[in-house]
């Protein structure tokens, strides 16, 4: 860590939280890094609170009959209750919505952004990738089938790679020899940086780490 | 400052992965917002809903960090007429009340009788740790949301041990603007420090 902070600023109240900061940012782990989204629908059950909670004070402005004079933050609350009430309704029909487009034609919600074919590096099999949005961020769903190892192996486990094929940031360990494989990307990880979809045979031998074995790969595009 | 030795740790490897494409919240959202514009608080639900549940995760576990997340959001709406733009970022101040709420939640998790303890909280419930925790998270997250070259000098003098003059070779810009580049990164994660303290007020 080296900062040249008298170069930066006279200040002394700023130098000194420059100071904080690179005590901070000099302590932080990978583990610092934001990656949990809450649950899918923890937003509507915010939604739902609010609109309970401004529910109630509304009942409570109308119990009193010869209360003519409504306050600000009642108002604010009735406002605040059509807003929730119109965005669940709005919820609603998307969903409804959502629900007829993905039964017909079951790409919903789904934007294809990027796709390859996986080619053949060792062992047997056949499959292909596709990076697509969907409302809950970007996923990686890999198809395959008839995978086979060129090794003794335990499980397979799908990696995204820089595009020099280094750095393999891990997504999922899976068994299955054909099937398809949906997974989020992590938030870690930015696609942009990591094309190369990975496909490996891994023995179960407490190394985390990718083992080097590839069978299948291909590059997002 | 530049006497003190700091481990660096290796962040360029994993921060330069975070994801970025999540939207700053502008001007106008964190004016709509405190306008007692609902809609402004699901723009700040979706910038920030990541964050804070995986701070709370880290603190109060895994089945309790949803719940705690739905209290901060809903304490930041009800209380939106305390934030003052001018005194920090709507990140911090929203990680400032994260930090109240998962304490909340680790204290009163400790008063209740626990059966098995499977899901024991990942962080000791020690208010101190949760502080550390939300500055670390809070000024990751920040960095990330550093304009792109502020945030490519900030980690090369903070992590890479690279003098200004180093910088300026290593990224060919001026001296200056590394110079002016590190000083207005720097203001704007002091900026979500502030919002964070201004949020214990």
């Amino acid at each position: 860590m080296r900062l040249e902070l008298d170069e930066l600023t006279d200040d002394a109240a700023e130098r000194a939280a420059f100071e904080q900061i690179a005590v901070i940012l000099s302590a932080t782990t990978p583990e610092d890094v934001a990656t949990d989204d809450p649950p899918a629908d923890l937003w509507d059950q915010i939604v739902a609170r609010l609109r309970d909670e401004t529910a109630t004070a509304d009942t409570s402005v109308g119990g009193g009959a010869e209360a003519t004079v409504t306050s600000l933050e009642s108002r604010r609350n009735r406002n605040l209750s059509r807003y929730f009430m119109a965005t669940a309704a709005a919820v609603l029909v998307v969903v409804a919505v959502g629900a007829l487009v993905v039964n017909r034609t079951s790409t919903g919600g789904t934007e294809l952004v990027a796709s390859t074919d996986l080619g053949l590096l060792a062992g047997g099999g056949a499959g292909s990738a596709q990076l697509v949005q969907r409302a809950d961020g970007l996923h990686v769903v890999v198809d395959v089938s008839n995978l086979s190892p060129a090794e003794r192996q335990d499980f397979y486990e799908l990696w995204l790679l820089a595009p020099d094929g280094s750095n393999p940031q891990s997504l999922k360990k899976f068994t299955a020899s054909s099937g398809q494989i949906d997974v989020p990307v992590p938030a870690g990880v930015d696609t942009s940086s990591f094309p190369v979809v990975d496909i490996s045979e891994e023995v179960d031998d407490g190394d985390t780490s990718h083992s080097g074995k590839s069978i299948l790969r291909g590059t997002l595009s | 400052m530049s006497a003190l030795a700091f481990t660096a740790p290796p962040p360029s490897r994993y921060i330069s992965l975070v994801d970025r494409a999540r939207p700053t919240p502008d001007d106008d959202v964190v004016n709509a917002f405190v306008n007692g514009d609902e809609s402004a608080l699901k723009h700040l639900y979706d910038a920030h809903s990541r964050l804070v549940h995986s701070y709370c995760r880290r603190v109060v576990g895994a089945d309790l960090a949803a719940d705690v997340t739905q209290e901060v959001f809903i304490a930041a709406w009800k209380s939106r007429d305390r934030f003052r733009p001018d005194q920090g970022t709507l990140t911090g101040w929203i990680m400032g009340i994260a930090r109240f709420k998962a304490i909340d939640a680790t204290r009163a998790r400790a008063r209740r009788p626990q059966l098995v303890d499977e899901h024991a909280p990942e962080v000791a419930d020690d208010p101190t740790d949760a502080d550390d925790l939300a500055l670390r998270m809070l000024l990751t997250d920040a960095l990330q949301h550093l304009p792109e070259r502020a945030r490519q000098m900030v980690e090369l003098a903070f992590f890479e041990d690279l003098t200004h003059t180093e910088i300026a070779e290593r990224t060919n810009q001026p001296l200056g603007t590394v110079k002016s580049d590190i000083r207005r990164g720097l203001e704007r994660l002091r900026r979500n420090l502030e919002g964070f303290d201004a949020a214990r007020a």
